[in-house]
């Protein structure tokens, strides 16, 4: 049984880190923003058929690419928190009062906007990030799966089956 | 007692193999369907829930008003770009209906389907950054639209072939 948990956190933590720098990058930032998080799928399932020379079935494929979407996404709520908390990124609130969007709505509305950024810069944005970011990183997983084929298939090579 | 148990072990291990290959093909439409569904949807639900799916997809995507569709003056989830690859994953992944018998063949040329797949976005992508092409909002859905479509072939393929792979096969 191979150990499939290194492959995850690689490609989390890769795109994770990449994509807080990348949204720094004027012009460049967020575009194609979608791609890093099919990335993070294909980069965990090329690592691991890399190391073990195996060919994994999209089954499995999925389920390391869902893993590793999520993982990135939480690497990049919980660095865009932290750097938020250390002024190294602009605070969304003061944002949302600076591009006057706070302004233009009823304050009623506008209060609710300040509440669900506040809240979407929590532990609840984090859930969201992850789901949205696990199904892409699913989807980025299958299609590694039969991107990078390397050698058998893993169900020849081993005889358990384990995500982690 | 036993064989009733061993019986049931038996019928429940082949509904779970018989189920094998329709859980591959509903998993890619499902999830990606899903997906289209979520960045469609910001002008028909009330505010506080289109401000829940701006911010669940302002990670990944830019979301530039000037870039995004809008409908009733309500700007969708995601940039044209995108939406065209969500739009594309999906329908991609009906179209393997019609593509049958290549499925297997679509699977081992992956890596060159993918490569077709990314050259058209990724040419209006960076032509653009060095200023050897405008892109407008048609070619930027079209050509996320073309990704997706190639994407969410590849991906329906993968996982028909591998329930075809672990499908109960006559003795």
């Amino acid at each position: 049984m191979q150990n499939k948990t290194p492959s995850i956190l690689l490609g989390g933590a890769v795109v994770g880190i990449a994509n807080v720098l990348l949204s720094r990058i004027p012009v460049v930032g967020g575009c194609l923003a979608c791609l890093l998080y099919i990335g993070a799928g294909m980069l965990t399932v090329w690592h691991y058929t890399n190391t073990y020379k195996i060919t994994l079935p999209g089954g499995p494929g999925a389920v390391m690419g869902l893993l590793s979407g999520i993982a990135a996404a939480l690497i990049n709520g919980l660095l865009s928190i932290l750097l938020i908390q250390i002024g190294v990124l602009p605070d969304p609130i003061a944002m949302l009062e600076a591009t006057g969007q706070l302004s233009t709505m009823p304050p009623e509305q506008a209060e609710m906007a300040v509440r669900i950024t506040r809240a979407l810069y929590g532990p609840l944005g984090l859930v969201i990030g992850a789901a949205i970011g696990g199904l892409l990183g699913l989807l980025g997983g299958v299609i590694g799966a039969a991107t990078f084929k390397q050698g058998p298939d893993e169900s020849e090579t081993s005889s358990e089956s384990s995500v982690i | 007692m036993y064989s009733f148990k061993k019986r049931n072990i038996h019928r429940l291990h082949f509904i779970t193999m018989a189920l094998q290959p329709l859980r591959g093909s509903l998993l890619a439409p499902t999830v990606t369907g899903l997906l289209w569904l979520m960045v469609s949807l910001p002008p028909f639900v009330p505010p506080s829930i289109r401000m829940g799916l701006m911010a669940a997809f302002a990670p990944v995507c830019h979301q530039l008003p000037d870039r995004s569709f809008w409908i009733d003056g309500v700007q969708l989830a995601v940039c044209h770009r995108c939406y065209g690859i969500y739009a594309g994953l999906f329908l991609g992944t009906l179209l393997l209906t019609f593509i049958g018998t290549h499925a297997s063949r679509l699977y081992r040329k992956a890596r060159w389907l993918l490569i077709v797949g990314l050259l058209p976005p990724a040419l209006d992508w960076g032509l653009q950054l060095v200023h050897l092409w405008q892109n407008t909002p048609l070619s930027r859905v079209l050509t996320g639209l073309w990704f997706g479509l190639v994407a969410g072939l590849l991906l329906a393929a993968t996982l028909r072939h591998t329930s075809r792979a672990v499908s109960p096969q006559p003795a």
